[in-house]
């Protein structure tokens, strides 16, 4: 749906629906960027025609359902499958090769997944590649509506000529759409792609975080999170990393001054780090 | 007096924003924001394009970077491009907005509500609606808005919509927005 720019909530209201989910489910959301998640408060109180913020509110207090949908709706996804081709080359060529040179399995986390286009589109890769067999990917989510949603492979249509260009430049050997299919007004991704992934909910403070990874792809969702939350995120990432493991940002994304004793950057083009 | 600018553009506002930049005072002591439209698959190039001529560094800024004096910056593609409080960008994913990411209207919204009446609008040609609503946004704050004359764009779409939906304060030609920008003492103070 389009949404109006017109409508805007206050700030009061803003901190009171944050009050709210805090204390009712204890969820934090006070360290997200302001006008971020000021706009999609807005938006989902668009869709769901509640403009009188204390029917928002009693809403989020009372359903649990609801309150779900909220989370899933708030979650900013990622915007098209290869966005930025030139670093899904990057990984194929040097630093997938790189990585897998170890004895061990290459595990992967994609942290923070909302509408799995980048987790379809790094098992397109590997799969293009013939890598499926060496490497374990684990997907956090915030909740079971997100996974069964990106479980689905539902994929918005209105993705799919600029994923297809994305394609085209990052120069696979198939095509796109070999990966999946038009049914009715929906595109639906092959979920035999992700049929060994393993699904994990997390909640936003990122407890029992997976282990022993060797990469991180998390780009552009700390974009949400003000300077305090993506430095403790970042921490957590660090801590989850192998020493020499590798950590991928959005291309715009730095980790900062405080952060950066716990990663050198190693191509800046394409914003990855190593842990140190 | 004024803290900000704020210039937003598409089909046929290159040159425009070039020219600008190129007689803008070396020591202008406030920011430059420009939002223009651009292939989003494109990283590269535009800023190296726009810094040729310009009296002053522009860059791409990473999300949360502090807003500095002096400089021009450039909504990154496929971004959306927002002044968040403490003086700091924040850039998002989020859906298109008029079919647009960058968005000129969210750029403008957000440096309305940051800077109010201490921000100057900019209009120049371009080819869809973008930009007008954040216009009026600036104009409502009690910002100064100026649209490039329909007549000079090589594109008027833009344009002709932010004139329709707010009165704003000055349509100069491209000629009269470089005379304005070459005469205007931009000091903090």
């Amino acid at each position: 749906m389009d949404y109006s720019l017109d409508f805007e909530i206050g700030i009061v209201d803003f901190r009171n629906i944050i009050k709210v989910i805090k204390d009712t489910y204890d969820y934090d959301f006070t360290d997200y960027s302001l006008i971020s998640l000021k706009r999609r408060f807005e938006q989902v109180i668009q869709l769901h025609n509640l403009k009188h913020i204390d029917l928002l509110i009693d809403r989020l207090r009372e359903d649990k359902l609801f309150f779900q949908t909220f989370l899933q709706e708030i979650a900013v996804e990622s915007t098209e499958m290869f966005r930025d081709p030139s670093l899904w080359r990057y990984m194929r060529d040097e630093l997938l090769p790189s990585m897998l040179n170890e004895s061990s399995k290459l595990k992967i986390w994609i942290p923070m997944c909302v509408s799995g286009d980048e987790l379809f589109t790094l098992a397109i890769l590997l799969k293009e590649q013939g890598l499926m067999n060496q490497v374990d990917i684990v997907t956090t989510c915030l909740n079971e509506l997100i996974i069964s949603h990106i479980k689905s492979g539902i994929f918005k249509n209105y993705k799919i000529e600029v994923s297809e260009d994305n394609f085209a430049r990052y120069q696979g050997k198939g095509k796109l759409s070999d990966y999946y299919q038009r049914i009715n007004d929906q595109s639906v991704r092959d979920s035999s792609l992700i049929k060994n992934v393993e699904f994990i909910k997390q909640n936003i403070n990122f407890d029992n975080s997976p282990q022993d990874i060797k990469l991180i792809l998390c780009r552009n969702q700390l974009i949400y999170f003000t300077q305090n939350l993506h430095d403790k995120v970042l921490k957590v990432f660090s801590d989850s990393l192998r020493t020499g493991g590798h950590l991928i940002l959005g291309v715009k994304e730095q980790v900062g001054l405080i952060s950066s004793k716990y990663f050198r950057l190693i191509n800046e083009t394409e914003s990855t780090y190593k842990k140190i | 007096m004024y803290k900000a600018i704020m210039i937003g553009g598409s089909a046929g506002s290159f040159q425009v924003v070039a020219n600008i930049l190129g007689v803008i005072p070396r020591d202008i002591e406030i920011p430059v924001f420009l939002c223009l439209h651009r292939l989003k698959h494109v990283r590269s190039g535009f800023v190296e394009a726009l810094s040729l001529k310009s009296n002053i560094p522009v860059v791409e800024p990473f999300d949360k970077e502090p807003i500095k004096a002096g400089r021009a910056y450039l909504a990154p593609a496929n971004y959306h491009m927002f002044i968040e409080l403490g003086n700091r960008f924040a850039l998002s994913t989020e859906e298109p907005v008029n079919h647009s990411r960058p968005s000129i209207d969210l750029t403008f919204i957000t440096a309305a509500q940051a800077y109010r009446n201490k921000l100057i609008g900019i209009i120049l040609s371009g080819a869809n609606r973008d930009g007008s609503f954040g216009l009026k946004k600036i104009s409502e704050f009690g910002g100064l808005t100026i649209v490039q004359d329909p007549k000079d764009c090589e594109v008027k779409t833009m344009t002709e919509a932010a004139l329709q939906l707010t009165k704003v304060d000055h349509v100069f030609t491209v000629d009269k927005i470089l005379d304005y920008f070459r005469q205007f003492k931009f000091t903090n103070t």
